[in-house]
């Protein structure tokens, strides 16, 4: 199912900053995807829940949260899902071994299950999108640590979708999710079209390493 | 509660169904605990107990799933509170329907992953069911049932818990997914080995799927399972309905597909997700006139780790020997210097060349075996799935491993001795096991064919005692040498023959012995092996590096008619022999290899150089130069981490090579300096921690690496101890450069010379000054280069 994973997003969480990867490493991108269509498990859990916004204070369904940047991420958006995917905990073992044997391909392995985990979760998206009443469309995922909302966040979150027992994610003390390649988020569902795919333009963080360079002048 | 026990297999038992979404229809709401309802709303809890038993089950699982101090976070009230209330209402419920029900402890999973795929160490798990089992058979639980469960670690853990509080029965139902696996990747028979070798009075399945999807998961149960199965679907597989998850098999379809699965051979049936009293009405009517299938006898030899199970008595099993320190001065230094990784390399290579178990033998006498066994073990398991062999004489380390191990493990060994079956066997009836069995005792190793198996009968017959089957014993008839005494091959052979016959046990030979003071030892020992196995020998400890005793044991499968189609032999025969790119005549120069990142050609130009250079200049002339200048190239965005990592890896090989020679003409080698490095205590994430040590290492420097989630405290005592005066910190979270900072002031408080260089994800110059760090790593090679600063003229 990774056969479609971006080639350029796993160069450019390795870093790339839009150079070509050498053959090696492209052979390695591919070897890897291999190994991740037999280690991955992907699942995905979701719940549609209203939103009310009363100044900060966001309400999805019975669940709290204090943040201005998801409020104004969900203004206009009477519904929302909540949604936590993952691929599974197999992929660490790959991750691990190649930690101790081969620090390339581990590398280029970490990418990868980044931007399969990422494909992942625009197929769910996807899927949950064309289950919607016409009029309506889906915004970009936002998840805790985005803006103003705290990582503390994923704690309700998940909790509220029983992301542990439906599809086996959790949190360290330490507020990792773990298996590692998980991810949680807030989906507003908007009344209208879909927008045009909202990237790393909309996000405050300039100085991210991964942040796509499509600025003026790059 | 021996009347449960007893009821077993009598007639078909009914557990209740879902409890979750019947709480929320009387007002539990999204988010809230479910188990709080047990104190706050005690009557609602009640009625839906009452309602199942109303309904014809003879199981009540009190509500108590998530009630583990794991899971509770911030609730105002106590494990031990929720759980007495719960198992108390399930009791109310039985005293008033005047039924004679039983009440079962219901407990669920942590919601944390076990170390080393999560951050929880195996001992808290533990310690966490225990709580919760022990205020519930305090408050009158007549069995526990482990439910819902989707990891084979945590799955022992809550086990363990339970027998070591109570004699009471233990059920565990798991969740498999659509490719017959748990989300921790074990299959069924892996997931069967395990839990009846630690002797649980039922297993089944629950949640996941509805009954239609089980069935063909019952076929696989019933094909391995020799204990009684228990199986709770959900009301049919998830639904959205506007959007919420429900499930919306009706009773009566629920019901029938129940029937089916009790004809496949379940004991007891109840439902999960979805499922309400009516479900469990119409499934007690469908099934209640079924009588019970006899258990199957499939009491087969299998060991398991937590992904696959592997049985000996099939085709012959190959036991890696390699991870054994006996004559092996690499090893030896490996084990001294707590050198796992070494360990876990000859543990991978072995995988790849065909091994199906590995031996794991790390006794050495100035070394903690207890410790160094427990780590081993966990870390191989953590990179590798075949089961593994658990080989020492000291019960404490057999125990230590036999515990930390996920699966059912081979124990090498136990003899005819008393005292060893007296220490050996108890460990094998707590934790499951397959253990290897040597024909010798008190009387020394007998000579004769007949000596040896009288000893394999005692053994049998002890084990028994102790509730431990033939079919968990394999004897080792021992191979002696046949220089020192020529009848010795026969006499194993023989022995071999008889005890397979009379006992009807497996059998297995550590081979090499048999040549030892001859020349080409191999040749000796692939024929003593060929003569084995024709006698039937069903497993061979050995090197599975060594070519030719593999490829003998490929065409004895094949000719034996014991590897179908021969299928294995072809597989390994006929793969094509991996082209050489190498063109002849032509070497790539040291740094030409490097720079490109290849290995063997790194290795190539380095066995040329040294036909005129000396191992040192060839290090400081070529070797270096060449990694500064893809470090460079690096820095200025011309070359990539994955091939940086690839140069670094192919200068490794070079330096491999170099050390080897140094250490044969007794040429002193020159390191850089020891480095600590970690990542800080609850960070798991340790890939950027690992990019730095693979180009550290391959700059010279000696590294220590203390792993990831290092307290501070281990980090100092380390530092101190190793008298290391740079230490590199990584942290990949903003919850955790607290901890970095916390490690930091104790550094500094222990030796204020002591440098620290910070790096990883969330780490930008401004935290690491106001952290106290001496210097911010951006990337990988700035370490690198701080390293050689920090160091330089030590």
């Amino acid at each position: 199912m990774f056969e479609p994973v971006s080639r350029q997003e796993i160069a450019r969480y390795l870093g790339y900053k839009g150079h070509a990867p050498d053959s090696r490493t492209e052979g390695l991108m591919e070897e890897c995807l291999r190994e991740l269509e037999a280690a991955a498990s992907p699942r995905q859990v979701s719940c549609r829940v209203p939103v009310r916004l009363e100044g900060e204070t966001v309400r999805l369904g019975g669940l709290p949260g204090e943040s201005r940047s998801l409020a104004r991420h969900l203004q206009g958006c009477p519904e929302a899902f909540l949604f936590a995917a993952t691929l599974g905990p197999g992929v660490a073992q790959p991750l691990r071994r190649y930690g101790r044997t081969q620090g390339s391909k581990a590398a280029v392995l970490q990418a990868a299950s980044a931007a399969a985990a990422e494909y992942w979760c625009d197929r769910c998206q996807e899927e949950l999108a064309a289950g919607l009443p016409s009029g309506f469309s889906l915004r970009s995922r936002f998840s805790p640590g985005y803006g103003d909302l705290p990582l503390a966040f994923q704690r309700p979150l998940l909790e509220f979708l029983q992301a542990s027992r439906r599809i086996g994610v959790g949190l360290t003390g330490s507020l990792l999710m773990i298996p590692s390649k998980s991810v949680s988020a807030i989906i507003g569902i908007r009344c209208g079209e879909a927008e045009k795919a909202e990237t790393c333009a909309g996000c405050g963080s300039i100085d991210c390493p991964y942040r796509r360079e499509k600025k003026e002048g790059d | 509660m021996e009347t449960i026990r007893a009821l077993l297999g009598s007639r078909v038992l009914f557990f209740d169904g879902g409890m979750g979404t019947l709480l929320q229809q009387r007002g539990l709401a999204p988010g809230e605990l479910p188990e709080s309802w047990n104190l706050t709303h005690p009557e609602e809890v009640l009625a839906i107990h009452r309602d199942y038993l109303a309904a014809g089950a003879d199981f009540i699982t009190a509500n108590t799933f998530g009630a583990n101090r794991l899971k509770l976070h911030g609730e105002p009230y106590s494990v031990p509170e929720l759980t007495a209330a719960g198992v108390r209402l399930a009791r109310q419920a039985v005293e008033l329907s005047g039924r004679p029900a039983f009440v079962a402890l219901d407990v669920g999973p942590t919601g944390k992953l076990l170390q080393p795929m999560g951050d929880l160490p195996f001992e808290e798990a533990v310690a966490a069911f225990q709580e919760t089992v022990k205020a519930g058979v305090e408050a009158g639980a007549d069995c526990v049932i482990i439910e819902t469960m989707s990891d084979l670690g945590e799955i022992k853990a809550a086990v363990l818990a339970a027998k070591e509080c109570c004699g009471l029965p233990v059920f565990v139902t798991m969740v498999f997914d659509e490719r017959r696996r748990l989300l921790t990747g074990a299959d069924i028979p892996a997931a069967v080995a395990m839990l009846e070798g630690l002797r649980v009075d039922a297993l089944g399945l629950n949640c996941g799927f509805g009954p239609k999807q089980m069935l063909p998961l019952m076929d696989e149960l019933e094909s391995c399972c020799s204990i009684p199965i228990l199986v709770s679907p959900n009301a049919g597989l998830p639904v959205v309905v506007d959007g919420q998850t429900v499930y919306n098999v009706p009773p009566e379809e629920f019901a029938s597909d129940m029937a089916e699965i009790v004809r496949k051979g379940a004991w007891m049936v109840g439902g999960c997700c979805g499922t309400t009293p009516e479900h469990i009405r119409a499934e007690a009517a469908a099934c209640k006139g079924i009588l019970p299938r006899l258990l199957p006898d499939n009491r087969r030899t299998v060991v398991s780790s937590g992904n696959m199970a592997v049985e000996i008595g099939g085709r012959p099993v190959v036991i890696g020997e390699r991870i054994n320190p006996t004559g092996k001065k690499r090893f030896k230094q490996a084990l001294r210097e707590g050198d796992i990784d070494y360990l876990l390399n000859e543990g991978l290579k072995q995988v790849d060349s065909g091994a199906d178990i590995l031996d794991v033998n790390v006794g050495l006498p100035e070394i903690d075996e207890v410790e160094m066994m427990r780590r081993t073990v966990q870390e191989l398991q953590g990179v590798l799935n075949l089961p593994l062999q658990i080989d020492t004489t000291s019960p404490a380390a057999m125990e230590a491993a036999m515990r930390a191990y996920v699966g059912k493990p081979m124990v090498n060994s136990v003899n005819g001795k008393e005292e060893v079956m007296e220490s050996v066997f108890p460990l094998v009836q707590q934790y499951g096991g397959v253990v290897v069995a040597l024909t010798i005792d008190e009387g020394g190793i007998p000579e004769d064919a007949e000596g040896r198996l009288a000893i394999a009968e005692k053994i049998v017959r002890r084990a028994a005692d102790f509730g431990i089957g033939r079919e968990d014993i394999v004897v080792d008839a021992l191979t002696m040498t046949v220089s020192s005494d020529q009848r010795a091959a026969e006499v194993t052979l023989q022995a071999l023959k008889l005890i397979k016959e009379r006992l009807g046990v497996k059998t297995v030979l550590g081979v090499s012995n048999v040549s030892f003071g001859l020349p080409r030892r191999e040749v000796i020992n692939s024929a003593f092996l060929t003569l084995a196995l024709s006698a039937g020998l069903d497993a061979a400890i050995l090197n599975p590096g060594s070519e030719r005793m593999m490829e003998m044991i490929a065409a004895y499968g094949a000719l034996s008619g014991k590897d179908a189609h021969c299928a294995g032999y072809i597989a390994r025969m006929g793969a094509e022999p991996s082209p050489q790119p190498q063109p002849a005549g032509q070497v790539m120069s040291l740094s030409q290899a490097v720079a490109r990142g290849m290995k063997a050609e790194a290795v190539a130009g380095t066995r040329q150089l040294l036909s005129e250079k000396a191992p040192m200049e060839v290090i400081n002339g070529v070797l270096i130069p060449a990694l500064d200048a893809v470090g460079k190239g690096f820095e200025q965005g011309t070359v990539f981490l994955p091939q940086l990592l690839m140069s670094a890896e192919a200068a490794g090989a070079a330096f491999d090579f170099l050390k080897e020679e140094m250490r044969r003409t007794g040429t002193a080698g020159e390191k850089k300096g020891k480095i600590v490095i970690a990542t800080v205590k609850g960070d798991i994430h340790d890939i950027g921690k690992n990019i730095v040590r693979v180009l550290l290492e391959n700059y010279g420097f000696d590294v220590i690496d203390l792993g990831k989630d290092v307290p501070p405290e281990t980090v100092v005592e380390t530092v101190l101890r190793e008298k290391v005066k740079l230490v590199g910190l990584s942290a990949l979270m903003t919850t955790t450069v607290p901890a970095m900072e916390e490690t930091i002031r104790q550094l500094r408080a222990a030796d204020p010379a002591i440098r620290v260089v910070v790096g990883g994800a969330v780490m930008t110059r401004e935290y690491a000054d106001r952290i106290g760090a001496d210097c911010y790593a951006p990337d990988a090679m700035a370490t690198v280069y701080y390293a050689q600063k920090c160091l330089a003229g030590e």
